[in-house]
């Protein structure tokens, strides 16, 4: 669940609708994924799953897999 | 670099230890010998709590920049347990505010002549190399307080204080250093010939290299006026390679001493001269401060953009806080007219990057991508152009905005 919804995010956000994400996956491994899509992407997630992230906590965002991490440490019950 | 390149953050006329001086070499030595030597534990960090003082006791002139530093650690330190222990009971402006006055502080102890009379620093200016890296691993702890594990005051003081990187850098972050103070080092153990290897390019790229090339390639001597058009583009064009060799060479001496003593600090460098465009290469050069611009400027601006604001605002404003990031970057570095002309001109080129990309890009039909993205042709012909543009815009902050546009001048041919 948690995955398919990210992956919903994802896709709304780099507008792909084939992009497959994985957890070990980061900024280099997607094209458009650049700084300010990366702030497009947190606010997405943030709004999607309800959730306000300290800058601290993302600016250690390293890949998708963290990020998971985050939504989680929110939204415990997505575990 | 700090008595021949333009003034960088921190530089100041003191009696300095050079990196290529028997002082530092004996101050690594026993610095390495202690922290190899001792035991992980108090004993440790006290060893490189005094010997980091030591350092820092060459450059401090009287007690007034000794009260200022000390009242920077300690509030830094206060502030950061503050945050980490109720930061959720005080509104986040509250600690927007802290950052923001640790910003003022930056550059009023930097330009003392800064906004006049409001300047503390005016009647009293602060003598204090390093004082911008300071700031900024202030700025660091405090904003990121609530996620820093291991906290203590005596690792907080060797971080800041660290002397390899006490004089320019590279800014590491609080939780790696803490890793290596205590002792911990997941990674694999450190190999002490390629180190000295690194240190040894440094030293030669530095004090070899770069001094000798920029004695040669000044645009001072004679008058930059009387050359040759041909000498002009030559001594432009290769402003940005002496820079290179200075700066990285400073690195690859201080990462190199670093690791010595067990500390893997950050990298600073990630061959710039392959960026093909200026966002790329300011991802590349001088990596430790862009990415503190990038996590305590950038991100937290664009974010309350994109958070607040409708769809329709939030590409141009987001713009708005790729310039000013990228005027912080220049200003940072001196607060003159020439790097005045330098942000505005780096601003510029970032704001159009994202403009192209927004709705120039998507223009480009399915094999036109293909070329853009994947063409080696136009991965070197923008690398080169990145070259050309970084190194003419350096020439504003080399030599003025008068003279630069006089220099540009004659190196097309035109005189007045």
């Amino acid at each position: 669940m948690l995955q398919d919804d990210l992956q919903a995010v994802f896709r709304k956000v780099f507008d792909d609708p084939a992009l497959v994400i994985t957890d070990d996956m980061s900024a280099a491994d997607i094209e458009k994924w650049d700084s300010l899509a990366h702030i497009n992407l947190i606010v997405e997630v943030e709004k999607f799953f309800g959730a306000r992230f300290k800058n601290a906590e993302m600016a250690r965002l390293q890949c998708i897999g963290d990020l998971k991490k985050l939504v989680i440490k929110y939204r415990p019950e997505l575990a | 670099m700090f008595d021949r390149l333009p003034a960088s953050a921190g530089s100041v006329a003191v009696p300095a230890v050079p990196l290529n001086s028997w002082h530092f070499l004996l101050i690594s030595v026993a610095a390495v010998l202690l922290m190899r030597g001792l035991p992980v534990g108090l004993a440790r960090k006290a060893a490189l709590a005094a010997v980091n003082l030591y350092f820092l006791s060459l450059f401090l002139w009287g007690i007034y920049p000794l009260a200022v530093l000390f009242a920077l650690v300690v509030a830094t330190y206060g502030l950061g347990e503050l945050k980490a222990r109720c930061g959720d009971r005080v509104p986040r402006g509250v600690w927007t505010v802290v950052i923001v006055v640790l910003w003022c502080l930056l550059f009023f102890a930097k330009d003392p002549n800064l906004a006049g009379s409001i300047n503390p620093f005016l009647a009293h200016p602060l003598r204090l190399v390093g004082i911008s890296y300071l700031v900024f691993r202030s700025i660091h702890y405090i904003a990121d307080a609530e996620c820093l594990e291991g906290r203590s005051l005596l690792t907080f003081v060797n971080y800041a204080i660290f002397f390899p990187t006490l004089l320019a850098g590279p800014i590491e972050r609080y939780e790696r250093f803490q890793v290596f103070h205590d002792g911990g080092d997941p990674e694999a153990p450190i190999e002490p010939l390629p180190i000295f290897h690194r240190i040894a390019n440094g030293l030669v790229k530095k004090y070899v290299l770069a001094d000798n090339l920029l004695a040669w390639s000044s645009l001072s001597q004679p008058p930059a006026g009387q050359l040759a058009p041909a000498i002009l583009w030559l001594s432009v064009m290769s402003l940005l390679v002496i820079l290179y060799l200075d700066f990285s060479g400073y690195c690859d001496i201080v990462i190199g001493v670093a690791a010595l003593m067990g500390f893997r600090l950050m990298e600073n460098f990630n061959r710039p001269f392959l960026a093909t465009s200026v966002q790329d290469f300011w991802t590349r050069w001088h990596i430790s401060l862009t990415s503190i611009i990038r996590d305590y400027v950038f991100t937290p601006l664009s974010h309350f953009v994109v958070y607040h604001f409708r769809r329709r605002w939030q590409f141009p404003l987001a713009c708005g806080v790729y310039f000013f990031s990228m005027m912080l970057i220049a200003l940072w570095h001196d607060t003159t007219w020439g790097f005045f002309v330098f942000g505005l001109l780096h601003g510029a080129m970032l704001v159009g990057i994202q403009v192209f990309r927004r709705y120039g890009y998507s223009r480009l039909g399915p094999g036109g991508k293909e070329f853009w993205d994947h063409s080696p042709l136009v991965a070197w012909s923008a690398r080169a152009m990145n070259y050309a543009f970084v190194s003419l815009t350096m020439l504003f902050w080399q030599c003025g905005p008068a003279e630069s546009v006089s220099i540009l001048g004659r190196m097309v041919g035109w005189q007045p």
